[in-house]
C-alpha cells in the first residue's frame, strides 16, 4: 500500500464508507489505515452508526438458522443417484467389451431441465454404434501419449500442479466432437475428454485414422461419402457432411447425453465421436498445430501452456436469443493450477484473441 | 457395514470400490447443508435443486478423483458452489426475481425488521449480491466454515475469501440499514452484477 494513498474515504467524503468499515473490521486494513478509521470513529456519531448497522447485519447473518433440504427435492436427488447407481459399473478402459453400454429405463430417471427427452430407441441405436466406434479407435490408444490421463481407482500418475506444461506433454491432439457446450453442460462433457482413447486424427496423422474416416477438409463434402465402417455409417454419415450435417450432429450429441444421465465420464466418451466435422470458422486452427498451441496460450493467458485436451465444438451463449445458432468454438482443457484433480476449460471463438474469450470454468472434477 | 459410523472419506472410498449405499448415506449425511448453501446463494429453489443434482452427480460420478487432500465436505462444497456458479452465471442476463412467498427487501415493511423478517430481508439481500460474494459470506458467516477451508471450496487465496466477505457485508447492511425507518432513503437494491471477469482475480 503506497504511503500517499488516503487511508481512508475520509480525505474526500470526510467519513469512512461502510466498504471501510468493513474491510476494518474483517482485518484488511494496514495498521496505518486502522489507527486513521479508530480515531476519526472516536469522534465521529455518523460512522459510529455504521459500525452498528454493520454489526447488526453481521450478527443477522449469523443468526441465519439452519434449512433442511425439502423432501421433493431429496427425493428427486435420490432419484437420480438411484439411477445413476443402477447403471452398470465400468472401468474406463476404452478396448474393453463394457464400454457397450447398457441403456438406464429412460422412465426412471427424473426428469430435468438440461436433459433432453429423445426417442430412445433412436437413442439406444447411437450409443450403440458410437460403442463401436470407441471400441475401434481404442486401439489407437496406446499410441497417444499424454492425453489419456487418468485411469480407474486414480492409477494413472498425477498431473504436474502447473498448467505448464500441464499435460506432461509438448503437443496435443484436438478431437472434434462437434459438441454444443454450454456453461451447465462443461462440467459434464469435459471430463470425457480427458478419459477418453483420444483416436489420432489429427491432419497431420490421418494415415492411421480409423475406416470411417469422416474428417472433413472445411468446405469438402467428401466426407459424407467416404464413410464405410461397419456399423458406423448412420452415425458418421450424419457427421461428416459440412453443414446440414454438423447440425444433425450437434442434436444428435446434445440428445445421447440428454437421454443418458447415468453415463459416467468413461461411458460418455464411448458414446462421442471425435472426428465430427470441423466448423470451416475453425479450419485454419485444427489443422495448423502451431497456431492451436498459440491460440492455447493466449486463451489461458499462460505462455507455453500445453492443454491437456481440445475439442472442437460449438458454444451456445447463455446471454443469446435461445432461437441463435451456437457459435463454433474450441474448448482447451489444462490442469487446474492448484489443484490436480480438477481442469480448468477456457472456451473460445474462432478469432482467437483477447476478446474472443466465451468462458471460463474452474474447478471441474476430473 | 458395521455398527462404528464410517467417515465421510471412508463412505467416499466405500462408494469408489463399489458399495451402492455408501454415496447415498454421505450424501444424506450433509444435504441439509449444500441444500442450504445452493438455496442463499442462488436465492431460488428450483434452481438450487438443479444446481445440487448436477453437483452430486459429477461428485458420483467423479470420486474416484478425490485424493484427500481435503476433506470430503469441503470437496462436496467445492462442486456444489460450482455448479451453482455456473447457474448463476447463466442465469445473470435476467433480473433477479423475488423469492416466492417471502417479500423482496424493498417489500419488506420497515418497521418489521426483527425475528423472522430480519432472516427474510437478509436472506433477499443475499440475492442482490454478486454470486462470489455471496457464496463467500455464506460459507463463512452464515455456515460457519473458516476462511482457509472457504479458500479451498472457492479455490480462491484467503486474502480473497475475506476480501469478498467484507464487500458482501458491507453491502449487506447497507441494504438493511435503508430499511431502517430511523434513516432516510430507501434505495432499491442492486442487480446482481455480472461475475468478474474471467482472467483476473482480485488479490489482497
Amino acid at each position: 500500500v503506497s504511503t500517499d494513498k488516503p487511508p481512508f474515504d475520509e480525505a474526500t467524503s470526510g467519513h469512512l464508507s461502510m466498504d471501510e468499515i468493513a474491510d476494518l473490521d474483517e482485518g484488511l486494513l494496514t495498521n496505518e489505515q486502522a489507527e486513521a478509521a479508530h480515531a476519526h470513529l472516536a469522534d465521529c456519531v455518523e460512522c459510529s452508526d455504521r459500525v452498528s448497522a454493520l454489526e447488526t447485519s453481521n450478527a443477522a447473518l449469523r443468526d441465519l438458522g439452519p434449512i433442511a433440504m425439502p423432501d421433493d427435492v431429496a427425493t428427486r436427488i435420490d432419484a437420480a443417484l438411484a439411477a445413476e447407481a443402477d447403471a452398470p459399473a465400468t472401468t474406463p478402459d476404452a478396448q474393453s467389451a463394457s464400454n457397450v453400454t447398457v441403456m438406464p429405463d429412460p422412465s426412471a430417471i427424473p426428469r430435468q431441465r438440461f436433459r433432453m427427452p429423445t426417442a430412445p430407441a433412436a437413442a439406444a441405436a447411437v450409443v450403440i454404434v458410437l460403442a463401436v466406434v470407441a471400441i475401434i479407435v481404442g486401439h489407437q490408444h496406446h499410441h497417444h501419449n499424454g492425453i489419456t490421463v487418468q485411469e480407474a481407482g486414480g492409477a494413472a500418475a498425477q498431473p504436474p500442479l502447473v498448467r505448464n506444461p500441464s499435460s506432461g506433454s509438448t503437443d496435443v491432439t484436438p478431437v472434434s466432437t462437434g459438441r454444443v457446450y454450454d456453461p451447465n453442460n462443461l462440467a459434464t462433457y469435459v471430463p470425457a475428454l480427458l478419459t477418453a482413447s483420444i483416436p489420432s486424427i489429427s491432419p497431420s496423422a490421418t494415415t492411421g485414422a480409423p475406416s470411417n474416416d469422416s474428417i472433413v477438409a472445411p468446405g469438402s463434402t467428401s466426407g459424407s461419402t467416404t464413410s464405410s465402417g461397419t456399423g458406423t455409417q448412420s452415425y458418421s454419415g450424419a457427421a461428416s457432411g459440412p453443414s446440414r450435417s454438423t447440425k444433425k450432429h450437434g442434436k444428435g450429441a446434445k440428445s445421447t447425453a440428454g437421454t443418458l444421465p447415468t453415463l459416467t465420464a468413461p461411458r460418455a466418451a464411448a458414446a462421442l465421436t471425435f472426428n465430427a466435422a470441423v466448423p470451416t470458422e475453425l479450419a485454419h486452427l485444427y489443422s495448423d498445430r502451431a497456431a492451436l498451441l498459440q491460440c492455447a496460450a493466449v486463451a489461458s493467458d499462460t505462455a507455453g501452456a500445453v492443454p491437456l485436451a481440445v475439442d472442437f465444438g460449438r458454444w451456445r451463449s447463455p446471454t443469446a436469443k435461445p432461437s441463435a445458432k451456437p457459435v463454433p468454438a474450441i474448448i482447451f482443457v489444462f490442469n487446474s493450477v492448484q489443484n490436480s484433480n480438477t481442469v480448468d476449460v477456457f472456451v473460445v471463438s474462432a478469432s482467437c484473441d483477447a476478446n474472443s474469450l466465451l468462458e471460463y470454468k474452474t474447478g471441474i472434477p476430473k | 457395514m458395521s455398527d462404528v459410523p464410517l467417515g465421510d472419506a471412508d463412505l467416499l472410498s466405500a462408494h469408489v470400490d463399489g458399495d451402492p449405499d455408501a454415496f447415498a448415506e454421505l450424501v444424506r449425511r450433509h444435504r441439509d447443508r449444500l441444500w442450504a448453501v445452493a438455496l442463499r446463494t442462488l436465492g431460488n429453489p428450483e434452481d438450487a435443486a438443479d444446481a445440487l443434482q448436477d453437483a452430486l452427480l459429477s461428485a458420483y460420478r467423479g470420486a474416484a478423483g478425490f485424493r484427500g487432500g481435503s476433506a470430503v465436505t469441503t470437496w462436496l462444497h467445492r462442486i456444489v458452489v460450482n455448479a451453482c456458479l455456473d447457474l448463476a452465471r447463466r442465469k445473470s442476463v435476467r433480473p433477479t426475481q423475488p423469492l416466492r412467498d417471502e417479500p423482496s427487501v424493498a417489500a419488506t415493511a420497515p418497521d418489521a425488521i426483527a425475528g423472522r423478517e430480519t432472516s427474510l430481508a437478509v436472506t433477499a439481500a443475499l440475492r442482490t449480491l454478486p454470486f462470489e460474494q455471496a457464496a463467500a459470506v455464506v460459507l463463512v458467516d452464515v455456515e460457519g466454515y473458516s476462511v482457509a477451508e472457504v479458500a479451498e471450496m472457492l479455490e480462491v487465496p484467503s486474502g480473497t475469501v475475506k476480501s469478498r466477505c467484507a464487500r458482501a457485508r458491507a453491502r449487506l447492511a447497507e441494504q438493511l440499514q435503508d430499511l431502517d425507518p430511523r434513516k432516510s432513503g430507501n434505495a432499491a437494491p442492486a442487480q446482481r452484477v455480472q461475475s468478474p471477469a474471467p482472467y483476473g482475480e482480485e488479490q489482497v
